[in-house]
């Protein structure tokens, strides 16, 4: 007869099962991180091989214990959670077990391609100046697509975007991927193509670290932005594309050009040009004004000094008339003196007397007769004479 | 003459009112080349500004049309 059982009967009965079984108790396993996340102090993660993945469980410890993409030994035991229906691994400690092997191929294949030059600029392609009308690469679900359309519309409504549905995890993502590369190469109209996705673990982004992958990106004759992943996550599809975006917002970033941006720059430029074109009147305005108001001032200060000059002049000229009259003045009196001393009243008042003969007037003995009548001047009055006799000096 | 050689020439007229040798005739035959100079500046001035203000008025029109679109 069936037994008919409860689920949590079920659970309990698997309960007891995985914890009576001492070989799943306390034991060492290996296995590369991935799927790793820290929730309240609780690590969760996957430990896998090429086969098998198991979910484990770390209590209370910190993040950078382990990391994606490490090969570790952890030990603990097999517990069956019953309010989940899941079966985890408990792990109570973990080493490092060699690196991940994942993480190890992607090295790998990085060197491999650097080596080869498959990244070297010379295989990057520009960004046009003018972007029309872009190719995205994505799934069409998901909110990858749904970011990139809002920022590139915020930024440029006028952008077109053509969107290439493809596979970005699992089995057959990188051929559709591929595909999409090869469709947007034929299309005559489109500027730039941007593969993306969200982030996700290693193994989550594995159709984009494969050598296949890269080497179409490069040979496509579009420029290609991978916008893969969280900032942190970095794959060779970024190293082999003209451009790496941190993240799709920022893929649209770079392909929609700020058309707002843009027309107030525009604006901008144009209101410089105004001022500029005003202000050179201005300063020149100012230039001239001041050589003018200088060229005034200075001809004030030249009629100045001339007049100047000119009061100067007739002062000079003042004072030299002033000592010329006064020289002439001075001969004038020294004339005068003389003529006063050579007034012959002058010398009739100091005693000396004139004798003239017949109205000519005698200074020499010589001139004289016995018996002349002579006439004698005087200070007061006139003497009329005889010549009684006369002695010449000898 | 264009307004930089008209202000280059002032320059020269200035320099030589700075000499102190100018006569009264000279000075005043200098300061009258100078205003005409001056008015020459201004009316360079005045139809250039203008020329400036129409074209801003051409340029606002512009971008008035192309924000309606």
């Amino acid at each position: 007869m069936l037994k008919t059982l409860s689920v949590s009967e079920l659970s309990g009965y698997i309960t007891s099962i995985f914890e009576a079984e001492e070989l799943l108790q306390n034991i060492k396993v290996y296995g590369e991180v991935s799927g790793l996340s820290l929730v309240r102090g609780n690590l969760y993660f996957n430990l896998k091989d090429e086969n098998s993945i198991m979910s484990c469980i770390m209590f209370g410890v910190s993040s950078n214990l382990i990391k994606e993409g490490d090969q570790i030994l952890a030990t603990g035991s097999m517990r069956y959670y019953s309010k989940g229906g899941k079966l985890n691994f408990y792990v109570s400690s973990a080493v490092p077990y060699g690196s991940g092997i994942l993480y190890q191929k992607f090295l790998e294949l990085k060197n491999k391609l650097e080596l080869e030059g498959l990244f070297d600029n010379k295989n990057k392609k520009p960004l046009p100046e003018k972007i029309n009308t872009i190719g995205v690469i994505t799934s069409k679900t998901g909110a990858v697509l749904h970011d990139i359309q809002t920022v590139s519309h915020r930024r440029n409504p006028c952008l077109n975007i053509i969107v290439y549905p493809a596979k970005v995890q699992g089995t057959g993502a990188e051929s559709t991927i591929i595909d999409g590369l090869k469709y947007f190469d034929k299309q005559k109209d489109i500027d730039v193509v941007i593969i993306a996705r969200g982030g996700g673990s290693i193994e989550d982004l594995q159709p984009f670290n494969t050598e296949i992958l890269a080497r179409e990106i490069v040979k496509i004759s579009k420029p290609v932005i991978s916008a893969v992943g969280h900032e942190t996550d970095f794959t060779i599809c970024d190293f082999a594309s003209s451009i790496r975006a941190a993240t799709p917002s920022e893929g649209a970033e770079l392909v929609a050009f700020n058309l707002f941006e843009k027309l107030d720059k525009i604006n901008i430029s144009l209101d410089k040009l105004n001022y500029l074109a005003f202000h050179l009147f201005d300063s020149k305005q100012e230039k001239m004004e001041n050589l003018i108001s200088n060229m005034t001032s200075l001809v004030i200060q030249n009629q100045k000094d001339n007049k100047n000059k000119f009061y100067q002049n007739i002062e000079k000229l003042k004072s030299l008339s002033k000592v010329l009259f006064l020289n002439k003045e001075h001969n004038l009196e020294l004339y005068k003196n003389k003529l006063i001393l050579l007034n012959p009243t002058e010398t009739l008042n100091r005693g000396w007397v004139r004798l003239s003969v017949n109205n000519k007037l005698v200074s020499s003995v010589k001139k004289i007769k016995k018996n002349d009548d002579v006439f004698i001047e005087l200070k007061d009055g006139t003497i009329s004479a005889i010549v009684k006799d006369f002695k010449e000096k000898i | 003459m264009n307004f930089d050689e008209y202000n280059i020439r002032l320059q020269e007229i200035i320099k030589k009112l700075e000499n102190n040798d100018v006569s009264v005739e000279e000075g005043t035959k200098l300061y009258e080349e100078g205003v005409e100079i001056a008015k020459k500046c201004y009316e360079t001035l005045k139809t250039n500004k203008g020329k400036v203000i129409i074209l801003k008025e051409e340029l606002e029109k512009l971008s008035n049309f192309a924000d309606e679109d």
